[in-house]
């Protein structure tokens, strides 16, 4: 036992004199990343910090937000010891902090951490997860994410810790429901995940993202997004049929829930903002699930009238198309239809939506003919069909929406 | 009660698919025909007349003739899923399973292809050149995901107003997650097309009961396999369960014209199970 106390004595010692000097290591490295990292771009700055294994992503933290509360207090008026922390290491840290401020702004460098590590998330999430893959649950407990491919469960992950790690650091700007660039940092990270799928990582995100800018558009419109996308058939494939981890389940609630969730996210988004046409036609759209036809044609008569984005507009037709078979004007539905064909030719739900709209009127001539349109289209050819894409929302224009934010710190 | 000649058979099809305007009660025969598999501790039953069988349209007895589907050609439309999912070795088994099926077809019968991922293809129309089929099979490429909703209806359209019995083999190993059209419209469609659908299901999808209820609908069954090894003996099983059904016909009498008409088509035999579809419309 004796030896044992002694031996654990030692040791600590030795860990936290390590700890310290790693600790400072990993800061100067991340202040290197800072300002070596080209935005948008894979490069050694990227890879660095999305293999940061496991073991060091807890000390790495710590001095992180110590050298950013040293940003917003370079004379450490609010001293808080790290753990362990040395002499050496405190005044170092305070160094680095007054460094930096000489030739930039504190604002200015938050920014550019948080693209950092967006970058990080976005361009090289293999590298985290596979640190994360040799010491899983790291500080967290556990895995927290299903990962699920055409409906089929494929794996447990972590969450993205420098994705969290990015909204901890956007929360940190001086006020950041103004500041330009955290709106449009959350909206090109939620982009992003609606892109590819990240539903689980998202809505954190999103939550994270409304406490800290309440009246964003953006944030409302993916938040509304998302909730639709909970309800879409690939998640409840996962939701309902997929065969799971024993002792597990997603974190998805009701459908009921969801759709009420996403038409108040919309309500409240055209009542403060009117013309936000794509709002409109989501919310459309959750009309018609709820039966509500005449309330979701007004809808998208007016927002046929406003549309300029013909994938906004090819989504008012198509529904407008469902919602007027459900009043029973077939013609109506059918004139909708012709119109999203139209804007989009190789669009297979289009046809299939003119097909079924003639069958329910009992025209076989008419329903058999959009089959031949899509029998027509080449196999190994390009389809264009945005209904595809439907539920990534914003994740449509993901690239073009990174670019966009990284451009403001340019 | 007598059997119906091929030739009369083709016109009462022609008939029932032709747009509503003609399709009308009153001023020319109208002829519903009626695919129904009669099963003894589930085995085909063989041998039946129409005087077997009791049908009642909206709850009336109908007078039922019976047509000899001998002489009546199948056209067996595939709607196979071709997504991310069945990369490997389910795709293998599902190619060989289809060739199977078309090896069984006889020269004079037909077959078509539809697949689906995202993209629903129906590739090959209703023809009798088996190997204009197969060559499409030989050149599947899986990828991504799965609209098996809009892929069983775009083939259970493509049966639609052609002669023959229709029979529609719908495969896949996942729940939907891609298509346009939701369960109900396809429900819907399933009542008012001819065709006898058959839903093939392995992975996940042998959870989804969309796939009994569109079996339920056009009084066809379901098959849920653990693995795909057995697809291809699945595949022909259901070509000659289908060979054994009968195909009754009757003009019905003493119902409204317009509208869903549900249907019940019992054995007055005991121990007999009979599938049906569960009704069809009239526009």
């Amino acid at each position: 036992m004796w030896v044992w106390l002694w031996a654990l004595s030692v040791t600590t010692s030795f860990a936290a004199q390590s700890k310290a000097q790693d600790r400072l290591q990993l800061l100067d490295r991340w202040i290197a990343a800072v300002a070596a990292h080209h935005l948008g771009e894979r490069d050694h700055a990227v890879e660095e910090f999305a293999a940061l294994p496991g073991v060091d992503r807890e000390p790495f933290t710590l001095i992180a937000w110590k050298f950013m509360g040293l940003l917003h207090d370079p004379l450490d008026k609010d001293h808080r010891p790290l753990p362990k922390e040395s002499e050496d290491e405190r005044v170092r840290t305070r160094l680095l902090a007054a460094t930096l401020l000489k030739t930039t702004t504190r604002d200015g460098w938050l920014h550019r951490a948080a693209a950092l590590h967006a970058d990080v998330m976005m361009l090289a999430a293999d590298l985290t997860q596979e640190a994360d893959r040799l010491a899983p649950g790291t500080g967290r407990g556990g895995p927290q994410l299903f990962e699920a491919r055409d409906g089929e469960f494929q794996a447990t992950a972590d969450r993205n810790w420098s994705l969290a790690f990015g909204r901890r650091i956007v929360a940190d700007v001086t006020s950041p429901s103004t500041d330009d660039f955290v709106g449009a940092w959350y909206h090109a990270t939620s982009a992003f995940m609606l892109a590819h799928g990240w539903f689980g990582e998202l809505r954190p995100h999103l939550q994270a993202g409304e406490r800290v800018r309440p009246s964003d558009e953006w944030i409302l419109f993916d938040q509304g997004t998302l909730f639709e996308a909970y309800g879409s058939g690939a998640v409840q494939a996962v939701v309902q049929g997929a065969k799971l981890p024993a002792g597990t389940r997603p974190d998805v609630p009701m459908p009921t829930e969801l759709r009420d969730t996403a038409m108040g996210y919309f309500r409240r988004l055209l009542s403060s903002g009117p013309t936000f046409v794509e709002a409109r036609v989501r919310y459309g759209r959750l009309l018609i699930e709820m039966f509500q036809y005449d309330a979701a044609v007004q809808q998208f008569d007016t927002a046929i009238t406003t549309a300029t984005d013909p994938v906004t507009l090819y989504y008012a037709h198509l529904f407008a198309l469902r919602a007027e078979a459900g009043r029973g004007r077939v013609a109506a539905a059918a004139e909708h239809g012709r119109a999203a064909a139209e804007l989009f030719p190789t669009a297979q739900s289009a046809d299939i939506a003119l097909s079924i709209v003639a069958l329910q009127r009992g025209d076989l001539t008419s329903a058999a003919a959009p089959i031949d349109v899509i029998r027509a289209m080449r196999i190994d050819g390009f389809r264009d069909d945005p209904w595809w894409e439907y539920f990534q929302g914003a994740g449509r224009a993901s690239q073009t929406i990174v670019g966009v934010a990284w451009s403001l710190l340019k | 009660m007598t059997r119906l000649s091929l030739a009369c058979a083709l016109v009462a099809m022609v008939v029932a698919v032709t747009p509503a305007q003609q399709a009308t009660f009153s001023s020319r025969a109208f002829v519903v025909r009626v695919d129904v598999l009669a099963t003894e501790k589930g085995i085909p039953v063989s041998g039946l007349t129409a005087a077997d069988f009791e049908l009642l349209d909206n709850d009336v007895p109908q007078s039922i003739d019976m047509i000899d589907t001998q002489e009546l050609p199948v056209n067996a439309v595939l709607a196979l899923d071709t997504s991310e999912s069945t990369s490997g070795g389910r795709l293998v088994d599902l190619v060989g399973a289809a060739d199977a099926l078309l090896g069984d077809l006889r020269p004079a019968e037909s077959a078509a292809i539809t697949t689906f991922s995202q993209m629903v293809v129906p590739r090959v129309p209703l023809t009798t050149d088996k190997d204009a089929v197969r060559d499409v099979l030989r050149h599947v490429e899986p990828e991504g995901n799965t609209a098996a909703i809009d892929g069983a209806y775009v083939a259970m359209m493509s049966a639609l107003a052609v002669d023959g019995r229709p029979l529609v083999v719908v495969f896949t190993d996942g729940v939907d997650t891609a298509s346009w059209l939701r369960p109900s419209d396809l429900l819907d469609a399933a009542k008012r097309a001819i065709a006898v659908v058959y839903t093939v299901a392995t992975g996940d999808a042998r959870r989804w009961p969309l796939l009994q209820d569109l079996s339920d609908a056009t009084g066809g069954r379901t098959i849920a396999l653990e693995s795909t090894r057995d697809l291809r003996a699945e595949f022909r099983k259901i070509l000659t369960e289908f060979r054994s059904r009968y195909l009754l016909a009757f003009t019905p009498t003493g119902v409204a014209e317009k509208g869903f008409h549900r249907l019940r088509v019992r054995a007055k035999r005991r121990g007999i199970t009979i599938k049906a579809r569960a009704g069809y419309s009239n526009f």
